[in-house]
């Protein structure tokens, strides 16, 4: 048993290194596109691209996981709004103003934020890896923001 | 200048917010047990049509190269796309607390592309280096605490 979650997390680990290669590019590429295109057009743009993709993807390997209830389409719609209509328009904003690799490391930090909501809505507790994340998360931004691109 | 890179800290830190706050919904719905992929077709969807209203007007505008832009953004867009599906098949194989970590060094995957492809357009300094290792071990530190 043990073999066969090993055999299975290698696989697991190349697809989460490929998930940072795709989100890392992507960034790097849409700051060459801002240099020549409003942020607003070029997020529209990409978000389309990226709705095209995964839609293959779903029609390909999961046709079913597309039977939602209302409800739960009216939620995802939300995280629409906030993840992809203002997130990544602020992301390309961000970008363009302080370039790639700087944006990238502050727009890192989101998971700080999911955290403090969790904490003041949901009434989550705070444990030591959190506190210590929090203090490295705190220190790596005041080290990127007191030194000027 | 100054109101430019404030201006930069502004919008990067909006977008971290937006991000969290889309971040909690996502657990709530998810926590219906719906598939994740499904869920991020109907956000792209409706992000897509706000977005949309959003860039209305933006194509008068446009400066020079737009061709070149728009397949720039086309790409982008399907890096990112490439990077969610990624994401949620190792989430299959692997579990989180493996998974959000290492998808978590983006960051430092962006410097790295930036500074082969891109060294004239920004320069790193090996403070900025060191503070993107501590907000990628962070951020590590943070996602596999929500799991112990």
């Amino acid at each position: 048993m043990a073999g066969i979650c090993y055999h299975r997390r290698v696989p697991g680990i190349a697809l989460s290194l490929l998930a940072a290669v795709g989100w890392g590019g992507g960034r790097v590429i849409a700051w060459l596109g801002l240099q020549y295109l409003a942020p607003a057009l070029g997020t529209f743009v990409s978000v389309l691209s990226s709705l095209g993709a995964l839609s293959l993807v779903v029609t390909f390997f999961q046709p079913e996981a597309l039977n939602l209830s209302w409800t739960i389409a009216l939620w995802f719609a939300l995280v629409g709004v906030l993840n992809f209509a203002l997130g990544r328009f602020f992301s390309f904003q961000g970008i363009k103003h302080l370039g790639a690799s700087r944006a990238s490391i502050i727009q890192a930090t989101n998971p700080l934020f999911a955290v403090a909501l969790a904490i003041v809505l949901l009434g989550e507790i705070i444990t030591w890896p959190i506190a210590l994340g929090t203090a490295a998360i705190v220190g790596g931004l005041i080290l990127v923001v007191s030194e000027a691109p | 200048m100054r109101q430019n890179l404030l201006l930069g800290y502004a919008f990067n830190i909006a977008a971290a917010l937006a991000w969290g706050a889309a971040a909690i919904v996502i657990r709530k719905a998810l926590s219906e047990g719906v598939s994740p992929l499904g869920g991020a077709v109907v956000s792209l969807f409706f992000g897509g049509i706000v977005l949309g209203l959003m860039s209305l007007g933006q194509y008068r505008r446009r400066t020079h190269r737009v061709g070149w832009a728009i397949t720039l953004f086309l790409i982008s867009g399907l890096a990112s796309g490439l990077g969610v599906t990624a994401y949620f098949f190792a989430l299959g194989l692997a579990p989180v607390t493996v998974v959000a970590p290492v998808s978590n060094t983006s960051p430092l995957v962006t410097m790295v592309i930036s500074q082969v492809f891109l060294r004239h357009l920004e320069r790193l300094t090996p403070r900025v280096w060191l503070g993107g290792l501590l907000v990628v071990a962070g951020v590590a530190l943070i996602s596999v605490g929500q799991y112990l």
